[in-house]
């Protein structure tokens, strides 16, 4: 997975940079947005962690460029910007996610996971979570090296969880994307198919476990925390 | 002392009024001293308007001399001074007095001129004759009236009625109108300060300073309004500046507390620095929890921007879950359509954070914290933590203020932030007991369509 670390603070781009490869990235270092744009010309990465405030410029007005240029290439916002107002903003101009600095190198690289875990991302192949795993091709799933059977709704409600891995995923994020337009799921129908889900993990042996946040959705997470 | 300007006003113009009826009267009678002659004439002439409202039509239809008892007294008590004849265009008298005091051929006026002035000798005495045509109920009249000395005194009812005419008639009502005038003027140009002190009411930190409205002030005030703008401009100026230089310390602070971070992942891992790694998280919060204060301190919210709490509620619920999930807790969100209140949705998403996060803080493992929407615009957090003593409930909202010593895990400015955002929002922060057991935070929002 090949990262696009922009931060022009030496100690802190050193120092993430060694964090992030050693969480597996291949990492490519731009100072400023001159050396963004060189190295974006001629080696883009899977994904961007961008710093906003850069010496000759804007961070945000490169994510604009490249946005209006059509690329879609995930980008990571670090702000120290973060405020009561001015949070949304990096979102609104294009965005993936933003994370407040100081940001521990860890949470980084967990959230551009996330980001390339999304459909079309480098791991949105094959989701993995504890000894889960989830090929998307085949739309195979084993726990601990063992296939798993489960029905084709349980399979597509996993398959939304793994690829929000982290986050909660509301309810109606999940319906829209197993129920087609003439299905009419009743109001009891995700909460069905996902107990049954959380059974069949449960009875395969996978250490995964599936949050209900009440009001909200649902989230995945390895058993036991973290 | 304070005393009204309407009040002083009014005072300073009775003040005025008197002098200048005091000159009034100096003027007249230094007049009339210097034409006894005209006095005299005066006299006579108003004499004769005093026998003119004597004659009436009577039932008949013809004139009639009536006169008061008054007015006949004159007559009869000094008959060697006054004397009267009133005689209709065919020379028949209507009435007369004491006539004998004026030869007959001066009382024959019948084709004499409208009105002439006459000094008779009669026994040495100087009489003075005065004749006035007139005509009453539409018959034409002639009144004479003689007078030799004034032992009645006729000539100072003549002064009096001078000084009534020019003093009271002239300058009273003038008089009154200008009170009335000044009352209102000066009620009318000080109301635009009535606005500007309303402004200045809510001038703060909180409310933004901004201008007095000079808009409609008299010249004489707009020099201290001005004045005081003057002041307040440079007050917002500090108060800008210590602002920004608490935004700006807490923002330095961040990138070498991003570097030590960061470095620290470098070391092996080890118990010590776990415990280094957890100060370096609470010194993180810290650093943005004062940040967020010097913003919340100058937030100001457009009474025109509203949202959806239930929105901003299952946003905010939706990005904490997998931290309550991390640290071992639920968090639900219960609401269901949108309630619109008056607010920005960033405010508000953020104080929501800050509650959440105090919440999980003090709910033990393997509870949930719930977050509420109800009509009319109430957000309420509820947690199963201890709760917070009543003798407690009005500190936790201050500054740096935390239950014991030992509670390193939260800034003590969480709460406050939530309490200022919510006095930018016009909206109420209340501390209640959950009945089960717990904590419960309820804003009270202000419904969007006020104001």
């Amino acid at each position: 997975m090949k990262l696009l670390l922009i931060e022009d603070v030496p100690p802190l781009a050193q120092l993430t940079r060694e964090a992030l490869e050693a969480e597996g990235f291949t990492v490519d270092h731009a100072p400023d947005l001159e050396a963004a744009r060189a190295i974006l010309s001629v080696a883009p990465p899977d994904v961007i962690v961008l710093d906003l405030g850069l010496p000759d410029g804007d961070g945000l007005d490169l994510l604009h460029g490249l946005r209006n240029a059509g690329n879609g290439i995930p980008v990571l916002v670090v702000t120290a910007r973060a405020g009561l107002n001015d949070r949304i903003d990096g979102l609104d101009r294009g965005a993936d996610d933003y994370i407040v600095k100081p940001a521990a190198p860890a949470e980084i690289a967990a959230r551009c996971r996330a980001l390339l875990r999304r459909p079309g991302g480098v791991l949105g192949r094959k989701l993995q979570l504890g000894n889960l795993a989830f090929d998307t091709a085949s739309r195979s799933v084993t726990a601990a090296g063992r296939p798993v059977a489960l029905a084709r709704r349980e399979i597509d409600v996993l398959e939304v969880l793994l690829r929000k891995l982290g986050q909660s995923v509301p309810r109606r994020v999940i319906e829209d994307a197993i129920y087609t337009l003439d299905e009419a799921p009743g109001p009891n129908a995700l909460e069905a198919s996902v107990s049954r889900l959380r059974r069949q993990l449960a009875e395969a042996g996978a250490n995964v476990e599936i949050h209900t946040i009440r009001g909200i959705g649902y989230l995945i997470t390895e058993a036991g925390g973290a | 002392m304070s005393r009204s300007l309407v009040t002083t006003l009014i005072r300073r113009l009775l003040l005025a009024g008197g002098l200048l009826t005091l000159l009034n009267i100096v003027f007249v009678t230094a007049y009339y001293s210097s034409d006894p002659e005209g006095l005299r004439r005066e006299k006579v002439s108003h004499q004769i308007d005093r026998l003119a409202a004597a004659l009436k039509a009577g039932p008949d239809g013809r004139l009639a001399f009536m006169p008061s008892e008054r007015l006949a007294g004159t007559f009869t008590r000094y008959p060697d001074a006054y004397a009267f004849r009133i005689e209709d265009h065919a020379g028949a008298v209507l009435g007369e007095a004491n006539a004998s005091l004026v030869p007959a051929d001066r009382w024959s006026v019948a084709n004499g001129p409208d009105a002439w002035w006459s000094d008779v000798q009669v026994n040495g005495r100087s009489v003075l004759v005065g004749s006035r045509r007139a005509n009453i109920a539409g018959e034409p009249v002639r009144i004479a009236f003689a007078a030799a000395g004034d032992p009645s005194n006729l000539l100072l009812f003549v002064y009096f009625d001078e000084l009534f005419v020019h003093v009271i008639v002239s300058l009273l009502p003038f008089a009154i109108c200008l009170m009335i005038v000044n009352a209102v003027t000066v009620r009318q140009s000080l109301r635009s300060l009535v606005h500007a002190a309303d402004a200045a009411r809510k001038a703060g930190p909180s409310h933004g300073i901004a201008a007095l409205p000079t808009r409609g002030l008299p010249t004489e005030v707009l020099i201290l309004v001005e004045a005081i703008n003057d002041a307040l401009r440079r007050l917002g100026e500090a108060l800008e500046a210590e602002r920004a230089f608490t935004a700006e310390a807490a923002h330095a602070l961040r990138t070498p507390l991003a570097v030590l971070s960061a470095r620290i992942e470098t070391l092996p891992k080890s118990a010590e620095i776990n415990a280094v790694r957890a100060d370096i998280t609470a010194l993180r919060r810290l650093v943005n929890q004062l940040l967020s204060a010097a913003q919340a301190d100058t937030l100001v919210v457009d009474p025109a921007r509203q949202c959806d709490l239930v929105a901003v509620a299952g946003g905010v619920v939706s990005a904490m879950a997998p931290l309550a999930i991390r640290e071992g807790r639920g968090l639900a969100l219960e609401g269901g359509a949108p309630i619109m209140v008056r607010g920005d949705a960033d405010g508000i998403a953020h104080a929501l954070r800050n509650l959440i996060e105090n919440a999980l803080r003090f709910s033990p493992p393997g509870e949930e914290v719930l977050v509420r929407v109800a009509e009319p615009g109430v957000l309420m957090v509820l947690d199963r933590g201890p709760g917070i003593p009543d003798e407690q409930k009005p500190l936790v909202t201050k500054r740096f203020w935390r239950a014991s010593a030992s509670d390193l895990g939260g800034t003590g400015l969480g709460l406050a932030i939530v309490q200022r955002i919510a006095e930018a929002h016009g909206a109420t922060l209340e501390i209640r007991d959950r009945h089960d057991g717990g904590a419960v935070i309820v804003l009270q929002f202000l419904p969007a369509s006020a104001g």
